[in-house]
């Protein structure tokens, strides 16, 4: 099992570093001055040539390329993430405000997709065929074709506008005013997730189906074992093996989420920066934001991929 | 002295979008203590769904165990809720089963030792260390050396054959009345083949088991069963104790299947293998006659006309369902 | 050997009365398990029906999408527009029509260019092995490090708007799937009897790969295109949404979503509407997917 801990772990960070480049040679590679990365367009059309080389200099604009991004992975290393262009801030700043918000629904969301998702599915699987079956699989059907902000909006339309039950936007941190915050929170938390809650429960439901109709289930009741214990011990450990690399997509997938969803609800997290920041050319933001959510991605699938190996023993012992 | 298990005119059909399928059609049998006995017939005869249908082990969406009893121990088996408390506690326990794939048979996320203990603990309440020891005991049983070191192995960790071991063990590890083995030995190579028979009828003799051993192929029966029963689509054609059956076949199909059986010692040019023209029937749409009656080199006008024909005792124990005889063969 | 034997003899434990099955070619039960569940059937209408719309659709929209109307801008569903009328005066039932040719568009491009690519890498990669596989697999995960919102929203906004940069930004997102997929069914075709015979008989590699190895990814490659057409539909909904991409005023159902949304509560059909097309096409899509990968291969769920 270290072995393949320490294999997934040496990927991962393989794959990290590939992510850094990616976002480096991306952000350089885009046509015109790369100035503009620092330097505010309408600032830099007042400044003197002279000055814009000095500028230049200042940023490492003339060393080689590979310098470049050295000197990048330094600063991000050393905390320095830059400045946003937009907000005149320090961009680190920026990322420490936004954070915990985008995390806070995110986890949420993750938490009651990937537990509803599961209970739901295993509990069609074992009532296959009856109307709690039928209702659920068709309410999953449904999930996984809906946009989240066309199922947003309706529900603004619905909870908020027309019944008024619920505010219609903002963000306040459950330890500021708890009540206040869960009731701003249901909404956004139940557009991020509907997607995952469905796909998980379809994924459950036949991954269950397909588990028991295997030959060690069979077994199992030839042994004299009772129902409650096969479903337990021998039916779901089995069925969420492949159930579980798809909750690792799910990490990803709500994160994407956030980028619509917080625009939406006007809530200040990541996403809705990051939306922001391409709109205002706003560069080192971009560069930071988008290397932290894809270095929180691929660690939540490193997490995944070794839990996965605790899961089925075959993998484990290869 | 009363059969363990009898087995009166068993009937499981499956519904399928392209009909009824009979699969078995009318069976009886029975097991006597101790005994060891085989059932022998062609992939698809039925063989299987009867003794699945006897633990109620039948998916019953398209499966449906339309009438029959299956008597044991004074009651039967097929009135029991198949996922019931009283099916239950006879599964594993009472009568125990091992099927024909090694590989998929066991959980693989589960430890050998898991799997092991589990029966042991739901059938004889042993205290979990208990249940360690009884298994390792077992295992040692079976052959698998290391026994205690593998407990806490996993199943891909086997190969085939000491996973059909390991199953073996764990089909007798409460000590159950009968033991079927549903072509144990088919997905194996043939020398493991016959250290597997070896080890199960010691097996046997050892926990005063009876067992039946389904299988398709005359020879693994041959050494060991006492009494053998012939199957052809869905029914039995022909029974009795093992000579009678091998040195004084009666039915066209048993006589086909010595044929096609190869004996040490004989050449080439003493005996050819001759095989069994036709095909298996379709259980679907049978026809009311005898269904073995397109591939028989013995058929007269009768078995045309008349309904599948009944068990008939020849002598003995040995009954046959056919209305030729064989010795005026046309 | 007796692994082998072991692994490919599974089918003979089944209870007998699956030697039917024998008597019945594969393809007329594929087609009878396909047709025998509702949803699929449904899915593959509603996907012609969206054909046939985004084909027609000069002929049976009432209006013109882009003809404004000032005056009557904002109305309420009424016997003249069906739907009502946008912002700027347009007809919204002509512009949904219209907005699934650019839907359609979208989806067929950004798939099509990503399965060829994706595919093409896969196979390389699985088939040669070594470090170019790695090299390969390394670069697929680091691509789905990214949410493929956030990665199709830097790249079509820094490349600019415009439908083409969209159809780019999305396939890049896209490349992932197809890719990995192809190195599964390569990994686990490659060792196959026919392939090494295949090899041994002097066959080029490339023929190799195109003519024998290539075949057996077509019943996932064809599951994949279907549910990646609907998923795709999703994205770039999200993107128009987000105001990326399609230049107005050409008709996208995302960006009909996004004007609709000011005007939320005095005339919701706006918002509305365009998202129920989304609905119905995503769905279609999605059982239509379902029922192949059923037909085709259960055991592909979770894969695909």
């Amino acid at each position: 099992m270290t072995a393949y801990i320490i294999r997934r772990i040496l990927i991962g960070i393989v794959v990290i570093v590939i992510v850094t480049i990616m976002i480096f040679l991306f952000i350089r590679l885009l046509p015109g001055d790369p100035l503009i990365i620092y330097i505010n367009q309408t600032d830099m059309q007042e400044l003197t040539e002279e000055q814009l080389q000095e500028l230049r200099v200042k940023f490492g604009l003339d060393d080689t390329l590979p310098m470049q991004y050295v000197h990048w992975l330094g600063g991000i290393f050393s905390g320095d993430f830059g400045l946003s262009i937009y907000y005149d801030v320090d961009v680190g700043h920026l990322i420490r405000e936004r954070m915990p918000v985008t995390l806070y629904l995110g986890i949420l969301a993750f938490i009651i997709s990937t537990v509803l998702g599961i209970a739901s599915g295993v509990i069609c699987a074992l009532r296959r065929g009856t109307w709690i079956d039928t209702l659920v699989t068709f309410l999953a059907n449904i999930g996984i074709t809906a946009p989240a902000f066309w199922v947003a909006i309706i529900l603004i339309y619905l909870l908020a506008l027309k019944a008024g039950l619920l505010p219609v936007s903002g963000y306040i941190s459950p330890f500021e005013d708890f009540w206040l915050s869960l009731k701003k929170v249901i909404m956004p938390v139940a557009c991020l997730s509907l997607f995952s809650v469905a796909s998980l429960t379809r994924l459950t439901r036949s991954s269950m189906l397909e588990v028991i109709q295997q030959d060690y289930v069979r077994t199992a009741w030839s042994k004299g074992l009772r129902e409650r214990l096969i479903i337990t011990r021998h039916t779901i450990k089995n069925a969420l093996i492949p159930v579980v690399t798809v909750i690792g997509l799910q990490v990803a997938f709500i994160f994407g989420g956030s980028v619509l969803i917080e625009t939406i609800f006007n809530i200040n997290g990541i996403g809705r920066l990051m939306t922001q920041s391409v709109m205002q050319q706003d560069f080192q933001v971009i560069q930071a934001g988008t290397l932290i959510i894809a270095v929180m991605v691929v660690i939540s699938n490193l997490i995944v991929d070794i839990s996965y190996g605790w899961l089925d023993p075959r993998i484990r012992f290869d | 002295m009363a059969a363990l298990l009898t087995v009166e005119n068993l009937k499981t059909y499956f519904h399928s979008y392209r009909g009824l399928v009979k699969a078995v059609d009318g069976l009886s049998l029975y097991v006597n203590q101790k005994e060891i006995i085989g059932l022998v017939g062609e992939s698809g005869c039925g063989k299987s769904v009867s003794m699945l249908s006897i633990l109620q082990l039948i998916p019953t969406p398209p499966g449906e165990i339309m009438s029959g009893r299956a008597m044991f121990d004074g009651q039967d088996l097929l009135q029991y809720e198949a996922k019931g408390e009283k099916m239950s506690s006879i599964r594993g326990a009472k009568i125990a089963m091992i099927f024909q794939e090694p590989m998929t048979s066991l959980n693989p996320v589960l430890t050998i030792g898991r799997q092991l203990t589990e029966s042991l603990e739901i059938h004889l309440n042993m205290e979990p260390q208990t249940a360690r020891e009884r298994a390792v005991e077992l295992l040692r049983l079976v052959g698998i050396p290391d026994a205690k070191d593998r407990l806490d192995a996993y199943p891909h960790q086997f190969s085939g054959g000491m996973r059909q071991r390991v199953m073996i063990a764990i089909a007798l590890s409460c000590n159950p009345a009968i033991l079927i083995a549903d072509e144990p030995t088919t997905a194996v190579d043939v020398t493991t083949q016959a250290q597997l028979l070896e080890l199960m009828q010691e097996m046997v003799t050892k926990f005063s088991t009876a067992l039946v051993i389904v299988t398709h192929n005359l020879g693994v029966v041959a050494r060991y069963a006492e009494r053998i029963y012939v199957m052809y689509s869905g029914r039995i054609i022909e029974s009795g104790l093992s000579d009678d059956i091998f040195l004084n076949p009666h039915h066209p199909y048993t006589i086909g299947l010595l044929k096609c059986v190869p004996q040490l010692g004989e050449t080439r040019e003493e005996k050819k293998l001759v095989p069994i023209k036709g095909m298996p029937p379709n259980l679907i749409n049978m026809p009311e006659n005898c269904a073995f009656l397109p591939r028989c080199e013995y058929s007269l006008e009768r078995c045309r006309r008349e309904p599948w024909p009944p068990l008939t005792q020849l002598e003995g124990q040995h009954y046959v369902s056919c209305y030729a005889d064989i010795r005026e063969k046309p | 050997m007796a692994e082998d034997r072991e692994a490919g003899s599974k089918a003979a434990g089944k209870p007998g009365w699956s030697e039917a099955a024998q008597h019945y070619s594969e393809t007329r039960r594929m087609i009878s398990v396909f047709v025998g569940r509702p949803l699929p059937v449904i899915g593959l209408v509603i996907i012609v029906l969206l054909i046939i719309v985004a084909i027609f659709a000069p002929l049976l929209a009432p209006y013109d999408p882009y003809k404004m109307d000032i005056i009557n801008k904002l109305e309420a569903p009424s016997a003249q527009h069906l739907l009502g009328t946008d912002s700027l005066g347009r007809d919204t039932l002509s512009r949904i029509l219209y907005g699934s040719q650019t839907s359609l568009i979208i989806g067929v491009s950004v798939i099509g260019i990503s399965s060829v690519i994706g595919i093409a890498l896969g196979l390389i990669a699985a088939y040669f092995g070594g470090l170019l596989y790695h090299i390969i697999m390394r670069f697929m995960d680091a691509l789905m490090a990214f949410p493929m919102l956030l990665l199709a929203l830097l790249v079509a906004t820094l490349l600019g708007a415009g439908m083409k940069n969209v159809i780019i930004a999305l396939a890049i997102g896209m490349l992932a799937a197809p890719c990995r997929m192809m190195c599964g069914v390569v990994l686990s075709v490659k060792q196959n009897d026919y392939v090494l015979s295949a090899r041994a008989m002097g066959m080029s590699n490339r023929r190799l790969m195109l003519q024998e190895i290539l075949p057996n990814a077509f019943p996932p490659l064809l599951v994949m295109i279907t549910i990646g057409l609907g998923a795709t539909i999703l994205a770039e909904a999200g993107l128009s949404f987000l105001g990326i991409g399609i230049t107005p005023p050409t008709p996208a159902w995302g960006g009909m979503v996004n004007d609709g949304y000011k005007y939320l509560m005095t005339s919701p059909v706006l918002a509305i509407s365009p998202g129920i097309a989304i609905m119905l096409v995503v769905f279609g899509f999605n059982m239509l997917g379902d029922g192949l990968r059923d037909a085709l291969d259960p055991k592909l769920r979770g894969v695909v």
